[in-house]
């Protein structure tokens, strides 16, 4: 008797937890309503390049420039000092850069060709990345994303949740 | 203690199931067998594969594309994720069906065309469809008797935010986007895209985002495909399983031996009865027709639904559709303000990608005209598909476009900026006249405008070579 009571507190309590947790994940896999710009090197971008959040890890770069204009795309990743992972960051957004430093992931190179478009898709890191646009005259673009991983978020919560449960309960 | 037997179980089964749905939707850990169904590891990809199809399987779009907050990705119907994309296609018919079906409970809001850049940038899955389907027959190929909103005068796309499971119809006519929402609207579209997503997919830009006035609306490639490749393909008609006689004897009751019969010297085998006739190429053309058809006296009650329920019950009835058949186009005739005839078009993928042929006698796979509500004649040219262990690298779509604009630019003198490029999609180009072909994998760039050179380019994928252009 006592040992049933035991298991269906039990019981009950993972399905709290599977609730919260569950809950959780819903919260951050939220939505993102902000595009990238088409980085136009022949007649310009129209206003400021606003920060933007996403939640795609890969990211396409497209644009325009003259015929035989070597593009150059490169992005860095904004490493912050504290260790701690993004379940526990600051909401605060596309704050001035702290104590922490960007670094160079990747750069890609395009050249125009008669049509005069440019695209490439570049991978992104969970966090904030930096993406530098710039032609071989010295004409550059800079934007700066903000990557919401929705996949390593749901893994995190999987392995905290289910790593010890053994879903073959005997009696 | 009974009772406390009961309740632990039941209290344990809540327990599963709250784990089983939270480690599916949330946590992207598919238990096949639950919940999805289980794939079949062992289907043949290289059997002719014909399936008997309703009117409303053939609605398929010419592109699936999921929109992702400004990420874009073509979906094609491939083996590996067929039943996904069938699973998004059939939501998108049942939701359609509930709107068409009803205004009760539907809250409507119409938007310009413009309102297609925000559906495009924001979380929606876009299904092109091959051409502007008239509204009361998409009703109908549908299944719905009577149609509700006949304001809308074309379906040409349809949009479904995943998200909020508001659809949007696009008539392209009528110059309107039609949003419609419901509390009755259920799908598992955004679990679907989720899957998708999980995966490795290609990034896809709409070019008409960088140039509008070059490229249409529909103009969408996909950037970083270089290391990709596409297998060559072998190509065989499909009579050689089904000889010449049988095809012909499944047209005439099952009888031909009454039948005059002759073979013409390009090796074409015919065989007619004075009412109607079939003639079989060796190179796998099945061309049926009744010769009595378009002599009788015009009938009263003939619609267009009438007609394409009676083209797809001959070809389900006449050696069926092959693997993921669709309706590419109709055409209609009229005459005293009734319809008189029409020519209803299907067409088939492999893999996910069309197959085109530069002998327009065979570009069109299969063809029913039906005239003064019978049968008038049905073409067919239907091939046994295999991949071959050749694989062809695929070169960036945007050197193809440069490779087509210097041509035109260079050769033809033609100023690019006169240019309107109308779509640009991969293809596989079938060639060989003979029974056994070949079919490499091709860029295809649909050229318009008032400059000569209108029509449609085939490029080379591997190499950019032109294979074939518009004379």
């Amino acid at each position: 008797m006592c040992n049933s009571k035991y298991v269906k507190i039990i019981l009950t309590l993972i399905m709290v937890f599977v609730m919260v947790f569950s809950s959780l994940t819903g919260v951050y896999a939220r939505r993102a309503d902000d595009s990238i710009p088409v980085f136009d090197f022949v007649k310009g971008v129209e206003g400021e390049i606003q920060p933007i959040k996403y939640n795609n890890k890969d990211l396409s770069i497209k644009g325009k420039a003259l015929e035989g204009t070597n593009i150059s795309i490169s992005t860095y990743w904004y490493k912050p000092n504290n260790e701690k992972t993004i379940i526990y960051k600051n909401k605060s957004r596309f704050q001035k850069v702290g104590s922490g430093e960007w670094i160079f992931q990747q750069s890609e190179s395009s050249n125009v060709g008669i049509s005069g478009i440019f695209g490439v898709s570049v991978a992104i890191k969970p966090g904030r990345n930096k993406i530098v646009v710039e032609t071989d005259d010295g004409s550059s673009y800079e934007v700066e994303v903000e990557y919401v991983n929705n996949e390593e978020l749901n893994g995190m919560v999987n392995s905290v949740l289910f790593k010890d449960i053994d879903l073959e309960l005997k009696y | 203690m009974k009772l406390e037997k009961f309740k632990s179980a039941t209290l344990f089964c809540l327990v599963l199931i709250s784990i089983i749905l939270t480690t599916q939707i949330w946590l992207n850990i598919s238990i096949e067998g639950i919940f999805i169904m289980f794939k079949n590891k062992e289907e043949k990809t290289s059997e002719l594969l014909v399936f008997e199809s309703s009117n409303a399987d053939l609605i398929k779009p010419e592109k699936l594309i999921l929109n992702n907050n400004g990420e874009h990705t073509l979906l094609l119907n491939e083996t590996e994720i067929g039943l996904i994309y069938d699973r998004i296609l059939e939501d998108t018919k049942n939701m359609l069906s509930v709107i068409l079906e009803s205004k009760e409970g539907i809250e409507s809001e119409k938007h310009p065309m413009d309102y297609m850049e925000k559906l495009r940038a924001g979380r929606t899955v876009e299904l092109e469809f091959p051409y502007a389907y008239d509204y009361k027959l998409f009703a109908g190929l549908l299944g719905v008797t009577k149609a509700q909103w006949e304001e809308i005068k074309t379906i040409d796309t349809v949009l479904v935010g995943y998200e909020s499971n508001a659809i949007y119809i696009v008539d392209k006519t009528g110059g309107s986007i039609y949003e419609f929402r419901s509390k009755t609207l259920k799908s598992s579209i955004k679990v679907m895209v989720d899957m998708i997503n999980r995966g490795n997919i290609y990034s896809y830009i709409f070019l008409n985002e960088v140039e509008p006035e070059r490229y249409s609306p529909k103009v969408i490639i996909p950037i970083n495909i270089s290391s990709n490749t596409m297998a060559k393909l072998s190509s065989s008609p499909e009579m050689v399983e089904n000889n010449a006689e049988n095809i012909a004897a499944d047209f005439f009751d099952g009888d031909i031996s009454t039948k005059r019969s002759f073979v013409d010297p390009a090796g074409t085998v015919v065989y007619t009865d004075g009412e109607a006739g079939i003639r079989i190429s060796k190179a796998g053309v099945i061309e049926f027709v009744t010769y009595s058809a378009q002599f009788k006296d015009q009938k009263d009650k003939f619609d267009l639904l009438e007609a394409v329920n009676m083209a797809t019950s001959f070809v389900n009835n006449h050696l069926g559709f092959p693997k993921d058949s669709y309706i590419s186009s109709i055409e209609q005739i009229t005459k005293n303000n009734r319809l008189y005839s029409c020519i209803v078009r299907y067409d088939y993928r492999y893999e996910g990608v069309s197959i085109i042929n530069d002998e327009t006698d065979m570009d069109n796979p299969i063809e029913v005209e039906i005239a003064n509500g019978e049968i008038k004649r049905y073409k067919r040219i239907v091939k046994n598909i295999k991949k071959t262990s050749e694989e062809r690298s695929i070169k960036n779509p945007l050197e193809i476009v440069d490779i087509l604009l210097e041509r035109l630019n260079h050769d033809k003198k033609i100023d690019i900026n006169n240019i309107l490029i109308k779509d640009i999609y991969m293809s596989y180009f079938e060639y060989g006249l003979s029974s056994d072909t070949y079919m490499i994998p091709v860029w295809v760039i649909e050229v318009e405008g008032n400059l000569g050179a209108t029509g449609k380019y085939v490029l080379n994928a591997e190499s950019g070579v032109i294979l074939s252009e518009p004379y």
